[in-house]
């Protein structure tokens, strides 16, 4: 079930905008435009050798990469969006993000149509994103959050949407608010990011039959959340060589796989009472034939006046194959500020310090030291 | 300041808040746009194509097209409280299949009257119409000269700072700081050039980085100055194809001048850049100018013009020449329909380009 062809929606919408524009009328009573902007650069600032590239992977989504020299695209991305009504209880919600580590091409991050049938139940169609973890559904929004980025351990995926339908409910239960979320859906990530990156070749994504579920409860300064994810995954590889000047394509069998089912797990608990702030993140990752992954994030806040400090930590362990061989296992440890310098913009400063310490096979960049710099932004 | 001396960065903010006034206001949001619908033909040998778009890699063929420079640009801009603001543009060009691309999101933040520091992605000043190359109505030609513009690396992200002052002697200074990086993995030059798999990304690119620069504008009654100077280091990295060459890091300069004159009657527009490369492994160096010269005469609504561009590597690989003549008619306050004839002359040799005649017929619109 592929409900979008990103590609073709994206220039459908595009050729569309130009007609909302004209007809004022219609724009001025139904439409509504917002967006975020993160403007970020930073440097690895250790100097090592061995495995290590002194790279660091800041933004595993959308291969957000740091290196020994000044880069201002691993953190930085913006966003618009456009929340229509069309009809009495139907909204149309589309989002546009574009990330400087994939050259600022306009990509649909949201697209979906949203009926409210009853007070507080909604069903969805259409273009989402994968409520894997707390901070999912608001990742690219760097005001949202006190890091420069959601901790790199913990969000370390390379499918981020589905395409399908959902079924929400709020509702309140002696003042604790409650939602929840259940889903099918599937994505096609063609030329996945950070899977080419990390195994230097072409690759074809699919996560499908996806099925899942989010319960969260809030209530003054506590939030709890749950979730549960299935759905089977395929991946194709591809290589290239040159011909004649031309660039040649050619699949890679050997590498390539199909059907593997997987299974996601994951527990945030959230205090917040303004002036203290402890995060938690944990998730345990399950797919055939590979050993199960573990992920966390801690994190402490200290907020005073405009200004706040964390202290964060989290990591990424995989356990060792039946072979023996050791799998993917990181942590880092960060810290830094955020400083509310406007009512709609923070900047914010941080230092990460990242240990690799997996399998050869499973490098992701090595050890480094990394100071960033963000300004973050909502209008 | 007179519409064809361009438009850079600072007065296109200016001229945004003109077009506004006439626009739709959403709380603190505006929108304007832009578009150019263009038909070209070139008469080249063995149908050979011809540059004419460098940074999106539009070319003419023998086979009249519209997709080489056609396009369409969409800008908001929202005021935020407190000197802050953010503008974001995408646009589609034809050659990219109209593809949008998020061409420019940056926030300005007014520090003072004089001082405005901004930070994002933005284009890169390298020539006096960067800023405006995909505005077509800003400028008096159907493109900027192609043998002058001539960069697959247009865009940086980074920070930068601009000082604005009216001097007491009736002289406009305008000042711009700039520091960032550029890294195009996906470079449509590159990829046109070797015929990639459309739907694929071959991670043929090139990075600029470390990268700082400034530029320096002066404008009074009829003259408008700009100087500029940018240094950076390039790479052209190429992770999938082993076998295709790889440039090493070299160290890149570039200067510019520019001189423009329009008394509302006669219209001089010229530039002059020069460009030096070092390859400090291999102890290679390349240099190069490039610049153009072009004459216009306003007769109403009518402006014929005469224009000359060079590209000149000094018989060192790429040399090609322009000679142009066209008419823009603005028969619209905000759409005008321009005609222009080209000479192609590419003397490289490799050749970028082709002896070619070329003509081109383009209605270009703000909104």
């Amino acid at each position: 079930m592929c409900i979008f062809d990103s590609i073709q929606t994206i220039k459908y919408v595009f050729k569309l905008i130009p007609i909302l524009i004209v007809y004022p009328g219609f724009v001025l009573s139904e439409v509504n435009f917002s967006g975020f902007l993160s403007v970020g650069a930073g440097q690895v600032i250790s100097n090592n050798s061995g495995n290590n590239t002194d790279t660091f992977i800041t933004d595993y989504s959308n291969a957000g990469i740091y290196e020994k020299d000044t880069t201002y695209e691993a953190d930085t991305n913006v966003g618009i969006q456009i929340d229509s009504d069309l009809f009495e209880n139907i909204i149309m919600r589309t989002q546009w993000v574009g990330y400087g580590s994939e050259d600022f091409n306009a990509k649909i991050d949201w697209l979906y149509l949203t009926y409210e049938f009853q007070p507080d139940t909604f069903f969805d169609i259409g273009r989402k994103r994968l409520p894997l973890y707390y901070y999912s559904e608001f990742f690219d929004v760097g005001y949202a959050y006190i890091w420069v980025r959601p901790p790199v351990d913990n969000y370390a995926w390379q499918i981020n949407h589905y395409n399908g339908v959902t079924l929400r409910k709020n509702s309140n239960f002696e003042e604790i608010d409650i939602n929840f979320t259940v889903y099918y859906g599937r994505e096609d990530s063609e030329n996945n990011l950070i899977l080419g990156e990390l195994l230097s070749s072409n690759i074809d994504e699919t996560w499908r039959d996806m099925i899942g579920a989010v319960l969260s409860f809030s209530r003054n300064w506590l939030d709890v959340r749950l979730n549960v994810l299935n759905g089977r995954n395929d991946r194709e590889f591809y290589g290239y060589s040159l011909n004649n000047n031309n660039i040649v394509e050619s699949n890679d069998t050997v590498n390539s796989f199909n059907d593997l089912e997987f299974t996601n797990y994951g527990i945030a608990v959230n205090l917040d009472n303004d002036k203290l702030l402890l995060l938690t993140e944990y998730t345990i990752r399950n797919r055939e034939q590979d050993p199960q992954i573990h992920t966390y994030l801690v994190s402490l806040g200290y907020k005073w006046n405009s200004f706040s400090w964390h202290l964060t930590y989290s990591e990424y362990k995989q356990e060792s194959f039946n072979s023996g061989l050791e799998g993917e296992n990181h942590n880092t440890r960060s810290t830094g500020i955020r400083c509310d310098f406007h009512s709609q913009a923070a900047v914010k400063f941080q230092y990460d310090r990242f240990h690799d310490q997996g399998g050869t096979q499973y490098n992701v960049g090595g050890d480094s030291e990394t100071l960033s710099i963000a300004f973050d932004m909502i209008f | 300041m007179s519409r064809y001396t361009g438009i850079n960065s600072q007065t296109l903010a200016g001229c945004l808040f003109i077009l506004l006034t006439a626009l739709p206001v959403y709380g603190e949001t505006y929108f304007n746009g832009f578009a150019s619908l263009v038909i070209g033909r070139a008469y080249s040998a063995n149908e050979d194509q011809v540059m004419v778009d460098y940074p999106a890699a539009g070319s003419y063929t023998a086979q009249a097209s519209m997709e080489a420079e056609t396009l369409v640009g969409l800008q908001m801009l929202t005021l935020l409280r407190n000197n802050l603001s953010t503008t974001v543009q995408i646009l589609g060009k034809g050659t990219d299949q109209f593809n949008a691309q998020l061409e420019w999101a940056y926030f300005s933040y007014n520090i003072s009257p004089d001082w405005t520091f901004q930070g994002g992605r933005k284009r890169l000043p390298l020539y006096f119409y960067s800023d405006s190359y995909d505005i077509g109505y800003s400028y008096l030609w159907i493109r900027p000269p192609q043998d002058n513009y001539t960069w697959q690396i247009f865009n940086y992200n980074g920070f930068n700072i601009v000082y604005r002052k009216l001097l007491e002697s009736d002289w406009t200074i305008n000042t711009n700081l700039y520091t960032g990086r550029e890294d195009s993995r996906n470079n449509q030059f590159y990829m046109r050039t070797f015929r990639a798999p459309a739907r694929r990304i071959v991670n043929f690119g090139e990075t600029w980085k470390n990268i700082y620069g400034i530029v320096v504008n002066f404008t009074k009654d009829l003259l408008d100055i700009r100087l500029n100077y940018m240094s950076a280091e390039r790479q052209i990295r190429n992770r999938i194809i082993n076998n295709a060459s790889y440039l090493d890091d070299s160290k890149i300069e570039f200067y510019g001048i520019s001189l423009n004159i329009d008394n509302g009657k006669w219209v001089f527009l010229s530039e002059l850049n020069l460009y030096q490369e070092f390859i400090s492994s291999s102890l290679q160096s390349a240099y190069w100018e490039t610049w153009l010269s072009t004459l216009g005469y306003r007769f109403e609504q009518l402006t014929p013009y005469i224009s000359h561009s060079v590209f000149d590597s000094k018989q060192n690989g790429e040399d090609h020449e322009t000679l142009s003549v066209g008419l823009r008619w603005d028969f619209h306050s905000s759409v005008s329909l321009k005609i222009q004839f080209d000479k192609i002359k590419d003397y490289s040799q490799v050749p970028i380009s082709t002896n070619s005649d070329m003509y081109a017929i383009g209605m270009d619109a703000v909104f």
